[in-house]
């Protein structure tokens, strides 16, 4: 079992406002989680489920209510955890009056590096991100995806343990994007930890090893990609059957099929969504009575849009 | 600590981005360049100035009246007049009463006595100022002698031997203390010169145009500009997109905070370093002048900017917006200007103002004296004071009336022999400055009802009593003793002088000069105090102290002297065996009054300025107060110090003693307490009820201004750090009209300590609610 690079256990954070007033906003209601390193964990979530803050916990940008929370065996927020971190934030603003050299001198000044070692590095690190040739540039002159790729670039700068995105692809044309990817591919090729979050689920189910799915402040389900989409009860079942198509519907309980397929000639694929066991037996049932030539029955795996509409759907319930 | 260099490095790059900081280093350089071409120069003194006329009355007289001697400078400085000069001459000394310029002072100086200057002047340039013979019993000076050797003299040099000439004729009424006349040039070309100010007196008054451009530069358009360029940083660094990114970085959120503030600073330590340096390199270079201490304005200035901009920072980090922030400051600089005046209008009124200043004891009991000069008395049926020896309405108002309130105490005494008070009644010269002084008295069976005694003969501004009633008058030069010709006896006598064409003159038969023959030049600012035991006088002047005896003439002659090798002024006063003298630099000497060897020697604080030393009618201690309001004590016996103060140390406005030896002091606002100075014990308290007022300064205005910042005074600081002056003269009297040396003119402290105390309290305390509310806050 690979070391945790981000453990945390029942964390909450309530958020509290207004002087006569008092309102108060549970943002992080036990989250529980634990990232294994060297790997691309991905976190997903609606708006307002908690994801940045849980990000802003675990860097101490935010201070936790109660709970535990630790980043690379570190309390979260210590400077010596943070020391070993890259992070990017959402929308996040880089001082106007900087040029891109400049920038990742100042952001890697305030990592700990020296000038030098900044500029040893900058330049491959610019020209990883696509940015070569524009590091004298005014960040003011930037668009939002060179903003996006300077960001990722101070991420990376000091090499750290673990980097955490929030949203990095955010405002970024695809094939920026695409670039990104690579990079951050390359990076857990490299044995880096990435924890990233985004609502972009395609991107998550490319690139991560690893998702969580926070919904009202709460992990709701946790695991690689492939075990999130894997066939579950609820998955619509394909039925592959040798009739024609008013035979088919027949044998079938029209609220239950979604569509019918035409495979080759006379043969048709039945999509039906039955999640009870019994209403499939009996479906066979009226198939072998029948005399219809049941060739492959099989449950359908979900995509990750599926799955996390429903889990979150299920959350909401 | 590479994190935070870096911080400073990103405010130092945003300050260089800033067009504002290049727009503003620009303008800097410009008026720079424009004032480089300005210098001074100095030559020597070819011309009389109108403040180098010590006595113009007297030279006039001596001038007038010495028109039909026999070989005298008098003399033939008459003849060289033609007859319209000599009519102007003799109508300044006596005017005509329908051709009094109404004028008197202002801005452009007195008009006769610039008429008088200017017309000798003139004179100056005449090629037979010269007579051997008229010369001949006068000393004359070794460059003096060149000059008269010199067969072939240019249009200076001759005005140089003229002025020479001149000055050692009339020694006494003309005091030429410096040879060196100043001009400015701009571009080489000579713009104003000489100036008619002695290089001593125009030196502050360069030093004040310093520090007000200075002032003006950085205090309101440098700060005030660099607040505008920085309003934003913080709120800038506090928005959500930046803050998240630095609060991700291994850097302490306090530490974050204080460095964006010192970064905010940069601009302005930019914009004064430039501005500063620039001024100190122009006066250096152009004129001749390294005035080092000028570079400390660049960290008050820049400290200046702290303290308003630590209100900028905190609302910056608290709201996250500019304007926010910017108004706030804006509103703090107001309430701190409104504090700062209501403090300052209050401490006038109830303290300048109101306040006792002087103190004298009465058989009936106690006389006070105010700041503006009106003399009390205690009235025990209503437990207050009563205004008593009233000035004449309209004797002198305005300007002349403050200005002549600063040069001098108002300070009567009193004469136990006769029961009644003296004092003198300062009067404005028609030649500007002091005038002669009027003696009054006030008796107590009148109720203290003021009664001119005559005019002195010239400037006198202490009054003694000796023990056996007498009233020692001493001036510089002579020492007069009050006869007794009452003002109604000298009026006449003064108009049988004008009639006689100033011959019968009866001005001053109302004193007799009972000096000694060989009686010593004290100089203007001379001290003088009388030993109740033997009436013998000290005099000090001029960095000498004379010890003079009563003789059975009643006259005086010249016991003693000794000098203390210094040019120094200094306020004495003598009580039995021993005298205390304190010197302008803060030395303090106790005297034994036989031998004038010091005794005790002690230093007050620096800066601190001696202003009164008064000595126990029963010589049983000695007491100096100082500008600063505090008190020393000296055993009369030993000379040594007393170990006890009064409770009023450090805000005690009065001393004076007792018959008995008992210490009397103010506790600088209405109230007076006497004390057993052995014991310590408070033997009684005359004091009058305070009113509202009072409770509004001591329990608002004066805590609230404790409390906030006063950076407004940093100001002062400025011109405390040029001119090194702790005690500065107090407000309404022109540099070049003060006279520096003057320990009893009225000086505003400035004790530099509590204004930093409570700048440096004020930021470090909006510092650290910066720190505490980014420490706390989830971002």
């Amino acid at each position: 079992m690979a070391e945790s690079v981000i453990q945390v256990q029942d964390l909450r954070k309530i958020y509290r406002s207004g002087v006569l007033r008092r309102r108060s906003v549970n943002a992080l209601d036990g989250v529980s989680l634990d990232v294994p390193q060297g790997q691309v964990y991905g976190l997903l979530g609606p708006n307002g489920a908690g994801k940045t803050t849980l990000i802003k916990v675990l860097l101490g940008i935010v201070r936790k209510t109660s709970g535990d929370a630790r980043v690379l065996g570190y309390a979260a927020g210590e400077i010596t955890a943070r020391r070993k971190v890259g992070y990017l934030p959402e929308n996040h603003r880089i001082p106007r009056h900087l040029t891109g050299s400049t920038a990742l001198e100042y952001y890697g000044c305030l990592s700990g590096l020296s000038v030098g070692e900044v500029r040893r590095r900058a330049p491959d690190l610019l020209d990883r991100v696509g940015l070569a040739g524009r590091e004298r540039d005014r960040v003011s002159g930037y668009s939002k995806g060179m903003q996006q790729r300077l960001g990722l670039a101070q991420a990376m700068l000091h090499r750290p343990d673990l980097i955490i995105l929030d949203e990095p692809t955010d405002g970024v044309d695809p094939v920026g994007r695409k670039q990104i990817r690579e990079v951050l591919r390359s990076l857990a090729d490299e044995g880096a930890s990435i924890f990233l979050n985004s609502h972009l689920l395609q991107e998550i189910e490319l690139i991560c090893d690893r998702v969580a799915i926070l919904s009202n402040g709460s992990v709701r389900k946790t695991g690689s990609v492939k075990e999130l989409t894997a066939a579950i009860t609820e998955s619509p079942m394909v039925f592959r059957i040798a009739t024609d198509r008013t035979t088919a519907e027949s044998c079938f309980e029209l609220s239950t099929v979604a569509k019918v397929e035409d495979v080759v000639d006379g043969v048709l694929d039945v999509h039906a969504s039955v999640p009870e066991q019994h209403k499939v037996d009996r479906i066979i049932d009226v198939l072998r009575d029948r005399g219809i030539s049941l060739l492959s029955m099989k449950r359908r795996d979900l995509t990750l849009e599926e799955a996390f509409l429903q889990i979150v759907q299920e959350s909401k319930s | 600590m590479r994190a935070y260099l870096a911080i400073l490095k990103d405010s130092f790059r945003e300050a260089v981005a800033s067009r504002v900081l290049l727009i503003a280093l620009a303008g800097i350089v410009i008026i720079l360049l424009l004032l480089s071409p300005f210098g001074l120069s100095t030559d020597k003194a070819t011309e009389l100035r109108r403040s180098e006329m010590r006595q113009p009355e007297q030279f006039l007289t001596k001038l007038v009246n010495g028109a039909d001697e026999e070989k005298t400078p008098s003399a033939h400085l008459w003849t060289l007049l033609n007859d319209t000069q000599q009519e102007r001459v003799k109508n300044l000394l006596n005017p005509k009463p329908d051709n009094q310029p109404r004028r008197r002072g202002g801005l452009g100086g007195n008009p006769q006595r610039r008429q008088l200057v200017d017309q000798l002047n003139e004179l100056l340039q005449a090629e037979d100022f010269h007579d051997a013979d008229s010369w001949r019993n006068v000393t004359l000076s070794d460059e003096n002698k060149e000059l008269l050797q010199q067969p072939e003299l240019s249009g200076p040099e001759l005005q140089r031997r003229n002025l020479l000439l001149l000055t050692a004729a009339f020694s006494r009424e003309i005091d030429v203390t410096e040879s060196n006349a100043i001009s400015l040039d701009y571009a080489n070309a000579t713009l104003i010169g000489p100036i008619p100010l002695t290089p001593s007196q125009f030196e502050p008054i360069f030093d004040q145009i310093v520090v007000r451009v200075v002032g003006v530069f950085l205090g309101f358009f440098g700060v005030f500009g660099s607040l505008l360029v920085t309003a934003g940083v913080i709120p800038r660094t506090f928005e959500p997109g930046e803050i998240a990114l630095l609060l991700s970085k291994p850097v302490h959120r306090s530490y974050l905070f204080v460095t964006k503030f010192l970064g905010g600073c940069i601009f302005t330590t930019l914009y004064a370093s430039v501005l500063v340096t620039g001024i100190w390199l122009l006066l250096g270079i152009r004129m001749g002048s390294w005035q080092h201490q000028l570079l400390w304005c660049i960290p008050v200035y820049v400290f200046l900017f702290m303290v308003y901009y630590s209100v900028s920072a905190v609302a910056g980090a608290v709201w996250r917006n500019s304007i926010v922030s910017l108004v706030l400051v804006v509103l703090f600089w107001t309430a701190l200007q409104v504090v700062g005046v209501t403090e300052t209008a209050l401490q006038d009124r109830l303290i300048n103002d109101r306040g006792i200043k002087e103190i004298a004891i009465v058989d009936s009991g106690l006389l006070t004296v105010d700041g503006e000069r009106n003399t009390r008395v205690w009235n025990a049926a209503s437990s207050g004071w009563d205004e008593v020896f009233e000035e004449p309405p309209d004797s002198m108002s305005g300007f002349v009336r403050r200005f002549l309130a600063s040069r001098a105490r108002f300070a009567p005494v009193y004469d136990s022999t006769s029961n009644r008070i003296f004092a003198l009644q300062l009067t404005e010269s028609r030649f500007g400055g002091f005038g002669k002084p009027q003696l009054i008295a006030g008796y107590a069976t009148d109720d203290w009802e003021r009664v001119p005694l005559g005019h002195l003969p010239e400037v006198v501004t202490t009054i003694l009593i000796g023990n056996d009633g007498r009233v020692i008058l001493p001036s510089s030069g002579r020492i007069y003793r009050y006869v007794g010709q009452t003002e109604q006896e000298q009026r006449r006598a003064d108009f049988l002088g004008n009639i006689t064409g100033g011959l019968l003159s009866g001005a001053g038969k109302a004193f007799k000069e009972i000096q000694p023959g060989n009686m010593p030049d004290l100089g203007e600012n001379f001290a003088a105090a009388i030993n109740p035991f033997g009436n013998e006088l000290l005099l000090f002047g001029k960095g000498q102290l004379h010890r003079l005896k009563p003789t059975d003439d009643g006259t005086y002659s010249l016991s003693q002297s000794r000098d203390f090798g210094t040019d120094d002024s200094a306020v004495v006063d003598v009580a039995g065996q021993h005298a205390v003298l304190a010197l302008a630099s803060g030395t303090i000497h106790v005297l034994n009054s036989e031998t004038l060897e010091t005794v005790h020697q002690q230093q007050l604080a620096e800066g601190v300025l001696p202003r009164v030393c008064t000595g126990a009618p029963d010589g049983s201690s000695l007491a100096v107060l100082t500008h600063a309001e505090t008190i020393l004590l000296f055993d009369g016996n030993s000379g040594q110090p007393i170990a006890w103060q009064p409770p009023e140390n450090g805000s005690c406005s009065a001393v004076a003693y007792s018959s008995n030896g008992q210490l009397l002091v103010s506790d600088g606002r209405l109230a007076v307490r006497k004390y057993d100075v052995t014991t310590g014990q408070r033997l009684k308290e005359w004091s009058e009820p305070t009113t509202w007022v009072y409770d509004l300064y001591d329990y608002v205005v004066r805590p609230l201004w404790t409390v906030l910042p006063k950076p407004s005074e940093l100001d002062e600081f400025v011109t405390y750090i040029m001119s090194g002056e702790k005690s500065v003269l107090a407000s309404g009297v022109p540099p070049w009209m003060a006279n520096r040396g003057n320990l009893q003119q009225q000086r505003d402290t400035f004790d530099p300590i509590p204004v930093v105390r409570d700048n440096v309290i004020f930021l470090m305390v909006m510092l650290c609610l910066g720190c505490i509310h980014v420490a706390r806050k989830d971002y």
